[in-house]
């Protein structure tokens, strides 16, 4: 085979071993940690927002940014609720991904034909998508516990295997292939690295967007409904906050936010070492505050070591 | 009162990047007063060398001296202490900010109550511009401005330094003859004043010209160094290449001047140019020649749609197509290869593989997925076609030399097949070897067929290379020129304002 991996896809090696570090440093603060209940919980904690980092690295290499993605979890899920009478899955499943693809692709065309830069469009459409699902359902939260097959995709087992487990090792392959080999994956990188070169070699800068932001609002439906089945409730409040943590996973993963970066490969590690850094505060009985504070400190330091990087390259 | 002459020595400097050596012990030596220029093929090291004199770049051995007194230069700030100034041969300007801010980034005037004086500041840029006999407003932004009005706020910003050394990294690459004349009278001022100059380029009419002193540079290392008078143009390419190189034309296409394919007909854009009716013939080269300000370059982004034009109908073997962005344009087999290759040409930090098909993305996907071997296959091949220096197809395009990234945009549209390829400024800081190859590619690509508008200030070039040459004057055609009738001082008086 011919194809030499992209440099600007990053190298995961650091990431590796901050990730052994981090659970060596686990292990011997508290030997709980390598419990099998303690390692799935970890997986199924984080993986929720591990799926929704696919999406936004994808949104990331082309130098955009998504503030909606817990409100596109929340609302696309609400939306599919409302039909929980049915009594059917796969109706509830499919509206609750579309609407979450439809949010996807509001943010896309706002980024792109109406021209408003993503951080703004982004931040109405975490704002409206939130509150219109307030609206929509009245603020009630539905439940889906009679839906076997919903709630199989946060309960079920394969075998031995935790279907949501599956359910992310699978995604991330598909977006894995999408980005590295398919055209569109390319052209991401191209558009995010130079946006005029690549507008005048005749690459649609907008298609390219409007196919991360809707991949995106995808991925966002798909964890909605994982975390809702887990919880065994579709609560239209689900998510608030959990941009931060999925930024910050990206943005350890390798995504620059000056675009042109980043990989599926490097999201999945920093997704396990987000987990792990939880957990680990988790098992020192820091409260949530505290953890965000340190998320929020990761994604700040990761800038800082980027351009410092940048800086000593040049 | 005695002047005291300073001087510079940089001794014994090497440098090696990851697969180039880039420098071999290298020393040069510049004194008060004197201009001396730095000459040499893309990629011999020049611009390494320079920025290792300013702190940009660590060398891995060697040291400078200052009035023979070891000096450590680690980064900018020192460059700048020692008064050192450096006018890069990329551009680094804000393009938000004016052309005052620009000028003083980083050394802006304050007030008394710590604020910046921006009346000073723009008074002084006022001055420091009409010092130079430039025309320009230092409110404007400069990201509306062209390629020549960047590199003389370039200048500008290097002289509000007050340096004592200034080094000249292509200075003249994007200027007109008026201006270049222009910035001659300033380089002499300077001299006049003690300033030492360091002058690159690869004109070397110019370098004969204006230089007390010439180095060239071969491979990384000197391998010649001559005296004013000492040395001609052609002694001076032979010790850059090691070979004489001739200069000939290479395009021999009849022309018939029967069916245009393409036609541009009473093209206008705000107040850049005006009515412009202009044809362009199959197999045809040809030369749009116009100082700062003509329209010239800016017609050929309209035709290639990334300006829109006023009003005025484009037409295509007589087939009125409407062009409104560069999608539109590609589709309809024109191509566009831009003055500024580090910011349009090519993705910097990308592959010299995925710059060269970045034109043919979709005909190298099969089932959506990029066909990686069909693409290396195809790169291959154009790297070898068109001589293209490189370590491998893999390594990133910003390592290249300027010659050899200007192959890489070339070899992007030559994959997509086009009918039509529209150059702008294509040997821009080039060398004269690659000179020579760029404009051989050009004649086979319409050898083969294609037709071909090239805008250049290089009068000669163009004599030598197209069929005709239309010159522009503040926005109007001022005269077309056929074959026969080309003549360089003609040209030249039918671009220069009265
Ligand atoms: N950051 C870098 N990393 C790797 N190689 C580099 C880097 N910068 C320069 N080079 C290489 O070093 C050599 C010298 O480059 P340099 O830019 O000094 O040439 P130059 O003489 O200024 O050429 P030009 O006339 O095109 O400006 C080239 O082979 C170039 O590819
Ligand atoms: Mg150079």
């Amino acid at each position: 085979m011919n194809f030499k991996l992209l440099n600007n896809t990053g190298n995961n090696i650091n990431l590796l071993i901050l990730f052994f570090i981090l659970c060596c440093f686990a292990v011997f603060i508290s030997p709980a940690f390598l419990d099998f209940d303690n390692i799935q919980n970890i997986i199924r904690t984080v993986m929720v927002l591990g799926i929704i980092a696919f999406g936004m690295t994808m949104v990331m290499i082309l130098g955009e940014i998504d503030l909606s993605v817990g409100s596109i979890a929340a609302f696309s899920c609400a939306f599919g609720g409302l039909f929980v009478d049915s009594n059917s899955s796969f109706i509830v499943i499919i509206l609750t991904l579309l609407a979450g693809t439809f949010c996807g692709f509001l943010n896309g065309i706002g980024v792109t034909i109406i021209k408003v830069p993503s951080l703004i469009m982004t931040l109405g459409t975490m704002a409206i998508i939130r509150n219109v699902g307030y609206i929509m359902t009245k603020g009630q939260a539905a439940y889906p516990t009679k839906l076997e097959v919903y709630m199989a995709s946060a309960k079920g087992y394969v075998g031995i295997f935790p279907i949501p487990v599956i359910i992310f090792i699978v995604l991330s392959i598909i977006c894995a292939i999408f980005i590295r080999f398919s055209t569109i994956g390319k052209s991401f990188y191209v558009v995010g690295s130079n946006p005029v070169a690549s507008i005048l070699s005749g690459i649609s800068n907008n298609a390219s967007k409007i196919i991360a932001f809707t991949v995106c609002g995808l991925c966002c439906s798909i964890a909605g409904l994982i975390q809702s089945a887990r919880l065994g409730q579709i609560d239209p409040h689900m998510g608030i906050g959990w941009e931060l943590t999925v930024i910050a996973i990206a943005v350890l993963g390798g995504a620059s936010l000056y675009g042109g970066k980043g990989s599926i490969e490097g999201t999945i590690i920093a997704t396990l070492i987000i987990g792990v850094i939880n957990n680990l505060l988790n098992l020192l009985g820091m409260s949530n505050h505290s953890q965000e504070v340190v998320i929020a400190i990761i994604i700040v330091s990761m800038v800082l070591i980027h351009n410092f990087r940048k800086k000593q390259s040049s | 009162m005695s002047i005291q002459k300073d001087q510079l020595i940089m001794k014994g400097i090497s440098k090696t990047f990851p697969g180039v050596k880039a420098l071999d012990e290298v020393s040069f030596e510049i004194i008060s007063g004197e201009v001396h220029s730095l000459i040499g093929q893309n990629g011999a090291g020049k611009s390494t060398l320079m920025g290792i004199l300013n702190g940009i770049t660590k060398p891995d051995d060697g040291q400078i001296l200052f009035n023979n007194k070891v000096v450590k230069i680690d980064d900018p700030k020192d460059a700048f202490n020692l008064n050192l100034s450096i006018v890069h041969q990329e551009f680094a300007l804000c393009n938000n900010l004016t052309v005052a801010e620009n000028i003083y980034l980083g050394d802006e005037p304050h007030n008394k109550s710590g604020f910046v004086n921006y009346k000073k500041m723009h008074l002084d840029a006022k001055i420091l511009l009409e010092s130079i006999n430039v025309n320009l407003s230092t409110n404007k932004i400069v990201g509306n401005l062209n390629t020549s009005q960047w590199q003389i706020i370039e200048i500008c910003k290097a002289l509000a330094k007050k340096p004592k050394f200034i080094v000249m990294d292509e200075p003249t690459a994007s200027l007109d003859e008026k201006q270049i004349d222009n910035l001659f009278e300033i380089i002499n001022t300077l001299k006049n004043n003690g300033i030492g100059i360091i002058y690159i380029s690869h004109k070397l009419k110019e370098i004969i010209h204006i230089s007390d002193r010439i180095t060239v540079l071969k491979d990384g290392k000197i391998n010649d160094s001559f005296l004013k008078n000492e040395v001609n143009e052609e002694g001076l390419i032979k010790s850059m290449i090691g070979k004489n190189i001739s200069i000939k034309n290479n395009n021999q296409n009849i022309i018939n001047f029967q069916k245009p394919i393409l036609k541009i007909n009473n093209y206008s854009y705000s107040n850049t140019f005006k009515k412009i009716r202009m044809d362009l013939y199959e197999g045809e080269i040809l030369g749009l020649s116009g100082l700062l300000g003509s329209g010239a370059n800016e017609l050929l982004r309209c035709i290639f749609g990334i300006i829109k034009q006023d009003n005025g109908q484009l037409s295509l073997n007589d087939k009125v197509v409407t062009i409104n962005k560069p999608r539109d344009a590609i589709v309809n087999g024109i191509g566009y290869i831009p003055s500024d290759r580090k910011n349009e040409g090519l993705i910097q930090n990308n592959s010299i593989k995925d710059n060269s098909v970045l034109t043919i993305f979709n005909k190298l996907t099969k089932m959506g997925f990029f066909k990686f071997n069909a693409a290396a296959k195809t790169t291959n091949n154009y790297v070898k076609k068109l001589d293209i220096k490189a370590s491998n197809i893999d390594s990133f395009v910003m390592n290249l030399s300027g010659g050899n990234q200007q192959k890489v945009v070339i070899a992007k549209w030559l994959v997509k097949n086009c009918k039509i390829l529209l150059f702008d400024e294509p040997t821009r800081g080039i060398d004269i070897a690659a000179k020579t190859q760029i404009w051989k590619l050009i004649s086979e690509f319409t050898n083969e067929g294609g037709s071909v508008i090239v805008v250049s200030n290089e009068i000669p070039e163009l004599i030598i290379n197209c069929n005709r040459i239309i010159t522009m004057q503040k926005g109007l055609i001022s005269n077309t020129f056929n074959h026969e009738d080309f003549n360089e001082q003609k040209i030249s008086l039918n671009i220069s304002s009265k």
